[in-house]
């Protein structure tokens, strides 16, 4: 995924957001543009944790928590519990915002926690800045 | 004059239901508004000029949720217009989806509030009905908070049981409160 401008050549960052809401997943693309980022979707946890294990060039990851099969919080523990994963930066995007579970998800690993409805602005700032090499 | 058993303690829980209700309703309703104006369209609580009829509530979205003291169900309704002007991004918006979605926002902020008032609230996962033909049957009366926005109309109401005995704060009663990222708020660690 080459990315062109007038004098340089980069690549575009994959990033994977796991969202049982098709409507968020679609906001979420909106939020982040199309000509920074190179967005994959996974519609649960179970999927998330599949799509991680299987990409080795993600550069972030945005997750909802409460979704069926597998919730955001149980696939964060089990993607972290891989040595693989330890630098992959994943960011909760919830409409939880109670403390137990943000320190839980703290203590798992997770990047950071954004509460929905989210602002596309700091979305795409905090997303930025956490796949910044 | 003798008092039956239950009619010493009956008019008591009676008002207590009912101010449970009203305290909920008023969260429910505060809640509403800032969801749908940080989707940046402006409601109003009061009812349409024009009658709406039931065919005219596109979907209704449904949150089923419990507690230890208390338990029900969250259902939004709107037309098609405040669905589709919340969701302006959509290519090909789902309103099936956006009004789950909006739902789960919702019952999501009112379980971060309830936290402060000693409730901690469990939903469900959500579930969208064509609004066609329906009409809700309530246990209590039915207090359905109608708000009007420029071209549509947004229903809620919550449906709820309280325990005996269980009253809920008219405000936050907890000084620490258990909510560590307000909504829209961003926390990188």
């Amino acid at each position: 995924m080459p990315l062109s401008g007038p004098g340089e050549t980069r690549m575009m960052k994959r990033v994977l957001v796991v969202d049982d809401s098709a409507t968020v997943r679609a906001q979420v693309r909106a939020a982040l543009g199309i000509d920074e980022f190179d967005l994959v979707e996974a519609a649960d946890g179970t999927e998330g944790a599949e799509t991680i294990g299987r990409m080795t060039d993600l550069a972030a990851v945005i997750c909802d928590v409460n979704m069926p099969r597998m919730n955001g919080i149980q696939m964060l523990e089990a993607v972290k519990k891989d040595p693989k994963h330890t630098a992959l930066p994943i960011v909760m995007l919830t409409t939880e915002g109670q403390h137990e579970l943000v320190q839980r998800a703290k203590a798992a690993g997770a990047k950071g926690w954004i509460v929905k409805p989210f602002k596309p602005d700091l979305l795409l700032a905090a997303i930025r800045k956490i796949t910044a090499a | 004059m003798t008092h039956g058993h239950g009619s010493v303690r009956e008019k008591p829980e009676i008002l207590m239901t009912a101010m449970n209700k009203h305290n909920l309703d008023r969260l429910v309703a505060d809640n509403c508004l800032k969801l749908f104006a940080d989707y940046k369209l402006e409601i109003h609580a009061g009812k349409p000029e024009k009658t709406l009829s039931a065919e005219q509530f596109l979907l209704c979205g449904i949150m089923g949720f419990t507690s230890r003291q208390m338990r029900g169900a969250l259902v939004l309704a709107t037309t098609r217009e405040p669905l589709e002007r919340t969701n302006p991004a959509a290519v090909n918006p789902s309103h099936r989806d956006w009004i789950c979605e909006l739902a789960n926002q919702l019952l999501g902020r009112v379980k971060n509030q309830m936290l402060s008032r000693g409730v901690e609230i469990f939903a469900s996962t959500p579930i969208a009905l064509r609004g066609e033909h329906l009409s809700p049957i309530l246990q209590q009366r039915l207090v359905a908070e109608l708000f009007t926005a420029d071209g549509g109309v947004v229903c809620v109401w919550m449906d709820c049981e309280f325990d005996e005995g269980f009253e809920l704060p008219e405000s936050g009663v907890f000084e620490a409160v258990p909510v560590s990222v307000p909504e829209g708020e961003t926390v990188l660690f």
